[in-house]
């Protein structure tokens, strides 16, 4: 499209011309450039001026259009010539308004034969006075209408009116011009007299003046009909010289077709673009013109494909995207045919035409026109469109002369030889790769890089075409289209030859060859690529001529000067063939292990198996089976070939085996069955098969699992006979290339002997043995693991725990008992980690049949059981790092129990009782201690209860305090520390109280900690001692804190510590105020049937400060037995609390008749008092 | 006349293809064959382009050439049948009669 000009690429704009008073001329020209429609604007600074330009030529024609007179018309003759006077001249002095008058007869007579429109315009100032008799002297002399003589202020603030109203007035006097003129020559074509060219060139003509004042519609149908007019002056070429005058209609053709899509497409009429194009080509394309200058017919096709498809794409933002075309049912239209790319391709498409049209012609015109006379010299573009001619210059006079049709031809191809195509249909091509890739239009984007690579090929720019040709070659086998794939490999195959890339020359070579293309479908065309045809012959062919090269039997002989790049000892050729790549075909390697589990050292089979289809067998030297265990690999050597020296050297440490034949032939698996044998144990895979064909040549063929490998896309949907990688077929469903290797049997015991459970704070021990049965134990580890058994770690950072040992619930402290039986080698060798709950040691050499044994150390520190994995990994062959490993493993569970369970308890002294104000009335703030009175002695019983299996023997118990604060504050007495030999049976309880007097007020008073030392009771038979190292054990157990305070009142009951029947005994109730203030205590004693009493039953005492009050009474007991005494209660009125003594406290034991205290009769006594 | 048919696989490979011009045009055919296949899926994917033969296994025109114009079919099975024809100014129904001739 670029190379049209410009006048024909945009719509044309109305021009005025502006004479007269130039320094108003450039406000004017910007506002009717900025005018809609925009005004282009010819500024003449005098009246001169306008007489040159409007000087009229005439011609008798000689084409269809001048190819000046769209220029002509937008740039040299306006439509409206506005004369501008200063308001001074107007109005001045008589020989001022003689000039006037003279300049406008010039004007007049200038604009006369054009039909111009005249408007008058006068410049006049800010206050002047305007008089009309002179303004009406100017119109008359101008001869225009009132309205076109205008007054133009350029004061600014009349600037605008001013300005608004000239622009109306031009556009007004434009549109009344063109106008006029189109009607003038719509005139002439209804006289219809006119010649054939004439009435393209008037309907031309109304065309543009149509355009010019925007009439699309009537533009569009001049167009038209020009373009019909010009379609039926094909029939009669009467003229002497038909090439040009075809290439001048169709050139002429070109440039209505263009203006008419691009009004159709403005309009958005995508659908009548389409469908005229379409048209255009249908009727032209037959119109090839003379065989020598075909090309040009070509060329002016792409063209037209071309333009069309850059208006389409250009105008494809503004239009409808072409999805939501309306397609009618007899509407012959697909998508496709509205979008950009198909045009670009089929631009492309004929400039390919054109290329080869030109290669032909230029190759004639050098056979018949060897002596060229230069005659296509100075030949240039005539004044009619899509004319030639001669320009003859002699001095400096130039005249222009007609060519004929032998010269233009000589012409036009020596012009087109000028321009190199290839470079043209690539960035074609490009274009619609770019596009058809954006809208994922693959297959179509495929074809285009298809073509462009072929461009590059024949440029011979093979590593370009090699890139394009790969991307191609991808789609086509991914897709299974056979075919097509050839011809790509084909041009890849002689790119490749072409840069001497000798393994990619060979692997396009080897693929080709094993491309499933037989004679049936294959295709024998003359058009095929350098491939050759696509056949089995071909296949053969290319198989043979590689297997030559690359067994070194013959050279390349098309490798013209690239002889060092044969495959020669120095060069070797080796081929990788991985799951993806497309020589599986050429060879598929499968391998089956017949077991998947193999014992270690114990051999099993397996089974290798081979497919090529390639076109004929080939012999394969040897085989080499790599496994992932390198000293598995061995090699196949083929029995018919004598091996090769330099092989055995290299290769002397593996295994050789011999094979009869490796012959491959077309889709026959070749199999090949061999006994594997694997000393270490895990996964033993096989990797890869590498085999060697001729004395340079290898390729590597990744090993696959019969029940895993992916079916050839290529051979997929051949009709072939299918057979099995193995003999048998469950294998090859099921067989895989990797087998397991088991670890050879222990021969090693680990015991683990411990008994019974372990108690929390003792260090237990689990004697470990690990004795040899049947191998012995080189570079043995032990690996000790604690796991939880409930789950969950027995690290626990959440629970503060006041020691750090007790982070860790149950630890591993360490390992004792572990002797090494040669010392020099402990330093070097032994290895001792121990963590919380991990452990690594490593157990000396031991011959069969010796033993060695060690005590893992573990504390609980929380009761939970425990799993106890111990793994023993050893070797039993050498010490070397890599050596096989044998692994025993052994578990036990260990329970964690409590040895002793402490509690306490407080008590008052007997017949006592104090009257504790926050007991009777808890303050709402006050704590849950327990609250003892000020220095008086409480009774605190520890009790140790043994809540284990285990008989405990109790060493000492005592409280002890962290420092020296309790002691001053309360101190607490008891007997002695050690408790001897004090033996705690399963579920017994021991008890051992403690006195406490508290010498503080404290509302919070620590008492301290209890330390109870025990150890596991030895029996005879007991062999605890083989499972603790340490038999004293620390259980402490804290005292809870305790509420002092001082107690007002205390009551004491004082009484015989036994009463007879029928004897009297006194009964004293002391009442003690241990307050500064007088206490009124109200006290009330409750009747006993089994007492007689007297003293107060109920009565109210005042207590002094400091002082004590005793009730006394007289009791004689009834009746025999424990019985209670009347029981007394009281009240604190200045505390309002009452309080009463315990039911113990008032018990007493009344014998019938008075104990004899015999020591001989006390046990006898109690018995006969209850009766 | 009809110069090519072929069938194409659910995975757009070629089952069979058989063209009736002379063998240098068979090259060209295969490509024209192939990349309707693109126009087939724009179709599939794009039902609502299609328009009226929505619905429908036959696809219609699917892609005009300069000298060929291209009819698919498409199977439940999503098996492909692709017709190229040298009649341009054919009628849609009339290759929809045709095509389940051919396949027949």
């Amino acid at each position: 499209m670029e190379e049209y000009p410009e006048e024909l690429r945009s719509p044309p704009v109305a021009l005025v011309a502006l004479v007269g008073c130039s320094e108003h001329h450039g406000a004017m020209t910007t506002h009717l450039l900025s005018h809609q429609p925009p005004i282009n604007t010819l500024a003449l600074p005098d009246f001169s001026k306008l007489t040159h330009l409007l000087q009229r030529s005439s011609s008798s024609p000689g084409g269809f259009l001048k190819r000046d007179w769209l220029v002509k018309h937008r740039t040299k003759i306006p439509a409206v010539v506005a004369a501008l006077f200063s308001w001074d001249h107007v109005s001045g002095d008589p020989a001022q308004w003689v000039q006037v008058c003279s300049d406008l007869d010039d004007i007049k007579a200038a604009i006369r034969p054009k039909n111009t429109k005249l408007l008058l315009l006068v410049v006049v100032g800010k206050s002047e006075d305007i008089s009309e008799d002179r303004l009406l002297a100017l119109r008359k002399r101008a001869e225009v209408d009132s309205k076109y003589l205008l007054l133009y202020n350029p004061d600014p603030s009349q600037l605008d009116n001013s300005l608004q109203r000239l622009s109306a007035s031009f556009a007004e006097l434009g549109a009344t011009f063109y106008k006029e003129e189109g009607r003038r020559i719509k005139a002439r074509i209804e006289k219809n007299f006119s010649t054939p060219d004439l009435q393209v060139r008037y309907c031309f003509k109304v065309a543009v003046y149509a355009e010019f004042r925007g009439d699309w519609a009537e533009a569009l149908r001049f167009y038209e009909d020009a373009y019909y007019a010009l379609r039926e002056m094909i029939a009669t070429l009467t003229r002497l010289s038909p090439i040009q005058r075809l290439f001048e209609i169709k050139t002429v053709a070109e440039h209505l077709h263009f203006k008419i899509c691009t009004l159709l497409l403005h309009g958005g009429k995508l659908n009548e673009a389409v469908t005229w194009f379409c048209q255009h080509i249908g009727s032209y394309k037959s119109l090839v013109g003379a065989p020598e200058v075909i090309f040009l017919h070509w060329e002016w096709l792409s063209r037209q494909f071309l333009v069309f498809a850059e208006l389409l794409d250009s105008s494809s933002t503004t239009l409808p995207s072409t999805s939501s075309q309306p397609l009618g049912t007899d509407q012959l239209l697909s998508e496709w045919e509205f979008h950009p790319a198909y045009y670009y391709q089929s631009a492309a498409q004929y400039m390919m035409e054109k290329r080869s049209a030109l290669d032909l012609a230029v190759s004639n015109s050098e056979t018949f026109n060897e002596n060229d006379d230069g005659s296509a010299e100075s030949v240039i573009p005539s004044v009619y469109i899509g004319q030639f001619a001669r320009l003859l210059e002699q001095g400096d006079d130039s005249a222009i002369q007609s060519i004929t049709d032998d010269e233009y031809t000589r012409y036009v191809i020596a012009e087109g030889k000028r321009f190199q195509d290839n470079f043209e249909i690539i960035a074609l091509l490009k274009k619609c790769t770019e596009m058809y890739s954006n809208h994922k239009v693959q297959r179509m984007g495929s074809l285009c890089a298809f073509q462009i690579a072929r461009e590059y090929f024949s440029l011979g720019d093979f590593s370009n075409g090699k890139q394009f040709f790969d991307g191609v070659a991808n789609l086509y086998r991914e897709e299974g289209w056979i075919t097509l794939l050839w011809e790509v490999l084909g041009y890849l195959r002689e790119c490749s030859r072409k840069q001497g890339a000798i393994k990619e020359f060979v692997e396009v070579s080897l693929e080709m060859a094993a491309l499933p293309v037989s004679m049936v479908d294959g295709i024998q065309s003359s058009k095929c690529g350098p491939g050759g045809p696509a056949s089995l012959e071909q296949r053969e062919l290319i198989h043979r001529e590689i297997f030559a090269f690359i067994s070194g039997e013959a050279r390349l002989e098309f490798l013209n000067g690239l002889d060092d790049l044969k495959v020669t000892g120095d060069n070797t050729l080796h081929l990788e063939i991985d799951l993806v790549s497309p020589l599986r075909s050429v060879l598929l390697a499968s391998v089956a292990f017949h077991e998947q589990i193999i014992k270690s050292g114990v051999s099993s089979l397996i089974t290798i198996s081979l497919l090529s289809h390639l076109p004929l067998p080939i012999e394969i030297d040897q085989l080499e089976v790599q496994f992932n265990q390198a000293q598995c690999n061995f090699i196949i050597m083929n029995a018919q070939k004598s091996p090769l020296e330099a092989v055995q050297s290299e290769q002397h440490d593996h295994r050789m085996e011999s094979a009869p034949s490796l012959t491959l032939t077309t889709n026959k698996w070749l199999r090949l069955t061999y006994d594997i044998k694997s000393e270490q144990s895990g996964k033993l895979e096989c990797t890869s098969i590498i085999a060697k064909i001729g004395p340079h040549f290898t390729i590597c063929c990744r090993a696959e699992s019969p029940a895993s490998m992916d079916d050839l896309p290529v051979w997929k949907f051949e009709n072939l006979v299918e057979t099995f990688p193995t003999k048998d077929p469950a294998l090859s469903f099921s067989g895989q290339k990797a087998a397991q290797v088991e670890e050879p049997e222990p021969q090693v015991d680990v015991t683990l002997g411990a008994s019974g459970p372990a108690l929390v704070g003792e260090r237990f021990l689990v004697p470990v043995t690990i004795a040899s049965r049947g191998h012995a134990i080189y570079a043995g580890e032990m690996k000790i693991n604690l796991v939880d058994v409930r789950g969950g770690g027995l690290f626990s950072p959440r629970e503060s725990e006041p020691l750090s040992l007790d982070t860790h619930h149950v630890e591993l402290l360490g390992i004792v008992g572990a002797e090494w039986e040669d010392e020099s080698r402990k330093g070097s060798d032994k290895i001792m980690k121990i963590q919380q709950s991990f452990g690594l040691v490593s157990v000396p050499f031991l011959k069969i049949g010796e033993s060695w044994s060690c005590k893992l150390e573990i504390m609980w520190h929380r009761p939970k059981p425990i799993m106890l994995f111990v793994s023993l990994g050893y070797s039993p062959i050498s010490c070397e790092l890599n050596a096989q490993k044998v692994n025993v493993h052994q578990t036990l569970q260990i329970e964690g129990k409590d040895a002793v369970l402490i509690d306490q308890h407080f008590m008052l002294p007997f017949r006592k009782d104090s009257l504790l104000l926050s007991k009777v009335k808890p303050a709402p703030d006050s704590s849950q201690f327990s609250p003892l009175p000020l220095h008086e002695s409480t009774v605190l019983v520890v009790s140790a209860k043994n809540c284990c299996e285990v008989t405990l023997q109790l060493l000492s118990m005592a409280i002890k305090v962290d420092d020296g604060a309790t002691e001053k504050s309360c101190s607490i007495q008891h007997g002695n520390e050690d408790l001897g030999t004090a033996v705690l049976v399963p579920g017994e309880e021991f008890k051992k109280v403690f006195n406490v007097i508290p010498n503080l007020d404290s509302s919070k008073l620590r008492l301290g900690v209890v330390h109870l030392k025990w150890k596991r009771h030895c029996g005879i038979e007991d062999r605890s001692g083989l499972t603790v190292t340490d038999s004293k054990v620390v259980t402490k157990h804290e005292l809870p804190d305790v509420h002092v305070e001082l107690s007002p009142i205390i009551v004491n009951l004082e009484c015989p510590p036994y009463a007879i029947v029928g004897d009297s005994f006194m009964y004293h109730v002391k009442i003690r105020n241990q307050t500064e203030l007088l206490q009124e205590v109200k006290f009330s004693l409750a009747d006993s049937q089994t007492f007689v009493l007297s003293g107060s039953h109920s009565d109210t005492v005042f207590v002094l400060p400091k002082s004590e009050h005793v009730l006394r009474y007289k009791v004689v007991p009834l009746v025999s037995g424990l019985q209670q005494l009347p029981r007394i209660s009281l009240t604190s009125v200045r505390y309002s609390a009452r309080f009463q003594l315990s039911v113990a406290a008032s018990n007493v034991f009344v014998f019938p008749s008075k104990p004899h205290c015999n020591t001989e009769k006390r046990v006898e006594e109690p018995a006969a008092a209850a009766d | 006349m009809i110069v090519c048919v072929a069938v194409v696989g659910h995975q757009n490979n070629p089952l069979y293809i058989q063209s009736f011009t002379d063998a240098d045009d068979a090259l060209k055919l295969h490509h024209i064959v192939h990349c309707s296949l693109d126009v087939v899926d724009e179709r599939v994917n794009n039902p609502k382009k299609s328009g009226p033969t929505l619905n429908d296994t036959f696809l219609g025109l699917l892609y005009p050439t300069e000298n060929y114009k291209v009819y698919g079919y498409l199977t439940n099975t999503k098996v492909k049948f692709i017709l190229v024809t040298t009649d341009l100014d054919v009628r849609d129904a009339d290759v929809r009669n045709e095509v389940p001739c051919c396949i027949c």
